[in-house]
């Protein structure tokens, strides 16, 4: 449940050299240091923020004893025992303010951190403790870093269209991938270039995070780079554009299962992009004659509810989305009428991986029965999540600000008490053999694997055309099924088909 | 010889006999011709006004090509031979529609403005004014039976369909003549029309929302009215093989937010052909998405605002006039692939000729006629229907407000949710009530200059503001200069508000209506409804309503036509005007009796 945005974290790092005030360091004085006077009021607005807009907040004395522990633990310091007790006794603004002072000459004076590793800034790291205990995930991203990820919720990122990499050997900077279509493919960048000289200077041995920097910038502004294929004599020169390089979120492959063609969708993520993306794929599969449609959402993470809404209406004609509620109350969302895919059966692929709006998404499907869902649990990690600036606008806290819910009122949300740190194996086995109503449970259990996802969607499609089962997959179903015969000759070996 | 028959009726202004015949009243004129006092304009000598054609029809075995002029209420004649404008006449007011009779010699206009169904008659370059006839308040939209014996008129603010009778027309002897045989009443403002002759059916399609009709012309009744996701619904026609009737129309999402990415993705408005099977359309129990398909037109990075109307070309395919881009498309029934031609502004109507050969475009805000090569597909020849005057403040704001180009990759217009100046009556997540996340209703801009303060919230004190904001932040596109703004200002202040029911003969006979406007002041109504200031006033309240932000205070929209508007409260609630007093009790602080409830909603649609 915990996640924190490494690269923020760096980011933070980095920037901390910035940050921290010149006279922090070598005061060894009792009295109040004007420094973490600072430091400590800018943790309090961390946890008044949280206190104010997260849907379910832990308490302010919760977080800050969070945070104390990530401080004292960064600074390879041994905890003070009685905090839990002291903190206890604190509710007013100040006395928390006192608190965290203290903690902090306390640390300072007995700090292990060795003196040639980079100045913390100490205010960013009683944050990450603090939003570390934040349910549904919290996280710090600096406003620069923000913009960009707002971009590519967007699918408007604006850059030279590359997958970076570091080679750590060679400690050059190594382009891993070139988009299609993208600024960089645009004049002659190939996977696995490695990128030697940025506006004429040399990139060996510089950070990622500063190689990022430089090539980062607004639309229509120009990076020159010199570009080399590994092994080659010849060093290129080129000078990029920078662009807006939309990505492609909707992989398509069509897939013939017992003659039919079936459209595979793998959704890598949710974006502003999806829909416009399923159009352009529903004008493929009429094209084709497809027979059906099976969407992927395994490792499908998070995205903005406001998109999942958006592809939501897509998908369903005239239905209940579900609802999010928020502290201000439970708004409800209902899509219009016109739905794509429309006469083509659908099944939804879905894991523990598949989180937040993308299981809420699943689930309206499966609700209103336009698609039955095959996989194993989802995560229960129905939040909806809101970014507010917070010390004068230099950083973004994200948090969640909303529950989402389906439409008869289930929260997508593991209750607290049962939450489980990844990793604990024997207790998520014991989770797995019933049915909770906090996670999109599938029609048609069993592990689905890469090889025989599709196999298995079909067969689980075949396997539930009951005379129970709802009217459009009856109606769909004959038009998908040209004959009815009774055995795949795909079968998985990792399980069985359970009927849902 | 044209120019002499033009001097000779100079002369005299005009001669009337009056002839009674059976009761009826002909009036044969002699047409007022069009003169410019000097002649160095053009050979013909146009004068300069401003024409806005909207409609055209061929005759004379398609030599001649006459163009329908909203504004100076003119036909324009134009020789198909030479694409020059031979003649100019006044025939209207405001003239809205025009329709060929089979006889290729008769054509009827549709004056908006005197309320009349014009009968002409053109032979040998000579046009003649044959009679007039009063219809419903309103008429915008004409459609004539295959055999010429009746015509359909649709009638938009009396929201009805009158049948016309045309009489006589087999014999030369006597003269045609016109009689209003049924009017069929609708449950909104209509405009566009197909008439499928052969199964008996008129399909009538709602101007502003996303409502289609289907009257039974034998019964002269209402068949079927059902709502399809859609407005502006601005072209309707049957597909070759008659099998399909393909509309033009719009789509916006409610779920959406008018932001950058929403709109550009093409998920805030989209413009697309939708076409339904007759079988469907014409079942009047049968959902119409049963077997519907939608093409959608423009894809990101270009848009196609304000498709409207559109016609049969070669192949099967259509050509749609696409308003707001100054353009029309060559479409098969496929998505993201249309061909792009370019034309002049605002193309609204098309008319292409018998050999499927040229398509003539009306360039509604360019006074022109585009003529388009369908082989080529391109515009050989863009004619001009003559001098303009200078063009005023307002006449500016119009074209602007009409111009798709001004939104962001070109998805809408302001007309593609405040259509004609109205309201779609949908729902818009935007700025204007300074947040995202509780969308509210479009407002109705006709005569908004007497309704400040403005915005759900009420916020905004002067206009401009508004038009500056909306253009900003909901259309997203090329940000317009402070004079631009005023224009549009001037065009939305030039608005009138919609016809009350005394003009539009809505009037409930049982009701009269003092009795609702009793009702209204003794429930109070009039303290944030006021009657003297527009059923407005300049406060905001608070009626125990508020968004999905909190907001509690509220600017009470006018009151002032209210018959023309679905739905009502700031987010749609109440799908009647009844249910804001059965369901809702909008501020009610008693229980009205049922007859008081009645008077009350007739009074309130009266307005």
């Amino acid at each position: 449940m915990i996640r924190l945005s490494k690269l923020g974290f760096l980011l933070g790092l980095i920037l901390s050299v910035g940050l921290a005030p010149p006279d922090a360091w070598g005061d060894e004085q009792e009295s109040t240091d004007p420094g973490h006077a600072t430091t400590a009021e800018k943790s309090l607005q961390v946890a008044n923020l949280v206190l104010a807009k997260h849907i379910d907040p832990p308490t302010r004395q919760e977080m800050i004893l969070a945070g104390v522990r990530q401080l004292f633990s960064t600074h390879d310091v041994a905890l003070p025992t009685g905090l839990a007790a002291e903190i206890s006794t604190l509710t007013a603004d100040e006395e928390l303010s006192q608190f965290l002072v203290k903690m902090l000459q306390q640390v300072q004076a007995e700090s292990k951190r060795p003196t040639d590793q980079p100045q913390l800034d100490d205010a960013l790291v009683l944050a990450h403790g603090m939003l570390g205990i934040v349910p549904g995930g919290a996280s710090l991203t600096n406003s620069k870093e923000h913009r960009v990820n707002e971009q590519l919720a967007e699918n408007r990122y604006v850059g030279t269209g590359i997958v970076l990499h570091m080679n750590d050997k060679k400690k050059l900077p190594v382009m891993a991938q070139v988009f299609e279509d993208g600024p960089a493919d645009k004049v002659g960048a190939l996977d696995g270039d490695f990128i030697e000289k940025i506006n004429g200077e040399s990139t060996f041995k510089v950070s990622l995070v500063e190689i990022v920097q430089l090539l980062r910038g607004p639309a229509g502004s120009t990076v020159d780079v010199t570009l080399r294929q590994p092994g080659s004599d010849d060093a290129r020169d080129y000078t990029i554009t920078r662009g807006v390089v939309p990505i492609k979120t909707v992989i398509a492959r069509t897939v013939t299962v017992k003659e039919a063609p079936i459209a595979y969708l793998k959704l890598d993520r949710i974006t502003g992009s999806a829909v416009h993306e399923l159009r352009k794929q529903q004008q493929e599969l009429i094209d084709e004659n497809t027979k059906g449609v099976i969407l992927d959402f395994r490792g499908l993470s998070s995205g903005s509810a406001h998109h999942a809404v958006l592809i939501s209406d897509a998908l369903l004609d005239n239905a209940p989305i579900g609802h999010i509620r928020s502290r201000t109350g439970v708004k409800p969302f209902q899509a219009s009428r016109d739905m794509l895919f429309a006469d083509l059966p659908m099944a939804v692929l879905v894991d523990q991986r598949t989180v937040g709006s993308a299981e809420w998404l699943a689930a309206a499907l499966q609700d209103n029965k336009r698609a039955i869902v095959v996989g194993t649990r989802t995560y229960g990690g129905g939040y909806n999540r809101g970014t507010f600036p917070i010390w004068d606008g230099d950083i973004v806290v994200s948090l969640s600000t909303g529950i989402l819910e389906r439409p008869d009122g289930r929260r997508l949300v593991k209750p607290r008490a049962t939450a489980t740190p990844p990793g604990m194996v024997a207790e998520m086995m014991a989770l797995q053999q019933q049915k909770v109503s906090w996670a999109v449970e599938p029609d048609h259990n069993g592990t689905v694997n890469r090889r025989n996802a599709v196999a298995r969607a079909y067969t689980a499609l075949e396997n539930s055309m009951t005379p129970k089962t709802d009217q459009l997959i009856m109606r769909a179903a004959r038009l998908l099924l040209a004959d009815k015969s009774q055995n795949s000759t795909e079968n998985d070996s990792t399980g069985d088909a359970t009927e849902g | 010889m044209s120019f002499r028959t033009f001097s000779s009726l100079s002369e005299t202004s005009s001669a009337m006999w009056s002839i009674t015949i059976r009761g009826c009243v002909i009036v044969f004129i002699s047409a007022l011709t069009v003169f410019a006092d000097d002649d160095t304009s053009n050979d013909v000598g146009l004068k300069p006004s401003i024409r806005r054609p909207v409609a055209l029809a061929l005759v004379q075995h398609e030599q001649r090509l006459v163009v329908g002029n909203q504004r100076s209420g003119t036909l324009s004649i134009l020789d198909t031979e030479t694409h020059q404008v031979i003649q100019e006449v006044v025939v209207a007011q405001k003239l809205s529609d025009l329709a060929m009779l089979p006889d290729g010699m008769h054509l009827l206009v549709a004056d908006e403005m005197a309320h009349e169904l014009i009968l002409l008659r053109f032979d040998d370059d000579q046009l003649q004014t044959v009679s007039r006839h009063q219809v419903a308040p309103y008429p915008v939209s004409i459609s004539v039976s295959q055999k010429g014996d009746q015509c359909y008129v649709a009638s938009l603010w009396s929201h009805a369909v009158t049948v016309v009778g045309l009489t006589d027309f087999a014999a030369s002897e006597t003269t045609p003549t016109l009689e209003s045989i049924a009017s069929i009443k609708l449950p909104f403002p209509p405009r566009k029309q197909l008439l499928l002759d052969t199964h008996d059916r008129l399909v009538v399609a709602d101007s502003f929302g996303g409502q289609l009709a289907v009257i039974n012309i034998n019964t002269q009744t209402l068949e079927s009215a059902r709502r399809l996701p859609a407005h502006n619904i601005r072209g309707i026609a049957l597909s070759e093989d008659k099998s399909r009737v393909f509309i033009s129309q719009q789509i916006l999402n409610e779920l959406a937010r008018a932001k950058f990415d929403d709109l550009h993705w093409g998920v805030l408005m989209t413009n697309v052909l939708r076409h339904i099977s007759v079988e469907t359309l014409l079942n009047p129990t049968a959902d119409l998405l049963d077997d519907a398909r939608t093409v959608q037109l423009g894809d990101v990075g270009s848009g196609t605002g304000d498709p409207a109307e559109l016609a049969n070309v070669p192949d099967g395919q259509f050509i749609v006039a696409l308003a707001g881009v100054n353009q029309v498309a060559v479409t098969r029934d496929q998505p993201f692939r249309e061909q792009r031609i370019s034309v002049g502004a605002r193309p609204t109507a098309i008319l292409v000729n018998d050999d499927q050969t040229i398509a003539y475009v009306a360039n509604t805000h360019g006074d022109s006629v585009s003529v388009v090569d369908l082989q080529a597909q391109k515009q050989t020849e863009e004619v001009s229907l003559g001098p303009s005057t200078e063009l005023t403040a307002a006449d500016r704001g119009e074209l602007l407000f009409f111009d798709a180009r001004l939104s962001h990759d070109h998805w809408m217009s302001c007309h593609s949710c405040h259509s004609d100046g109205h309201t779609n009556s949908l729902l818009n997540d935007n700025l204007g009530d300074g947040s995202y996340g509780a969308p509210k209703k479009v407002l109705s801009l006709l005569g908004v200059s007497e309704t400040a303060p403005w915005a759900w919230n009420g916020n905004i004190t002067r206009l401009e503001d508004q038009i500056a904001k909306s253009f900003q932040t909901t259309m997203q596109g090329p940000s317009l200069s402070e004079e631009q703004i005023a224009d549009v200002a001037a065009f939305l202040n030039r608005l009138p508000p919609p016809p009350n029911v005394l003009t539009t003969g809505n009037a409930s006979k049982k009701t009269p209506q003092h009795a609702g406007a009793k009702v209204f002041r003794q429930l109070d109504c009039a303290r944030c409804h006021a009657p003297s200031s527009s059923f407005t006033s300049p406060t905001v309240y608070d009626v125990g309503l508020h968004d999905e932000l909190g907001n509690q205070k509220f600017n009470p929209p006018s009151l002032r036509g209210l018959q023309h508007r679905e739905r009502f409260f700031h987010d749609n609630r109440a799908q009647s005007l009844e249910e804001v007093f059965t369901v809702h009790r909008h501020q009610l602080d008693r229980e009205p009796t049922d007859d008081e409830l009645q008077q009350l909603v007739e009074y309130l649609r009266s307005l």
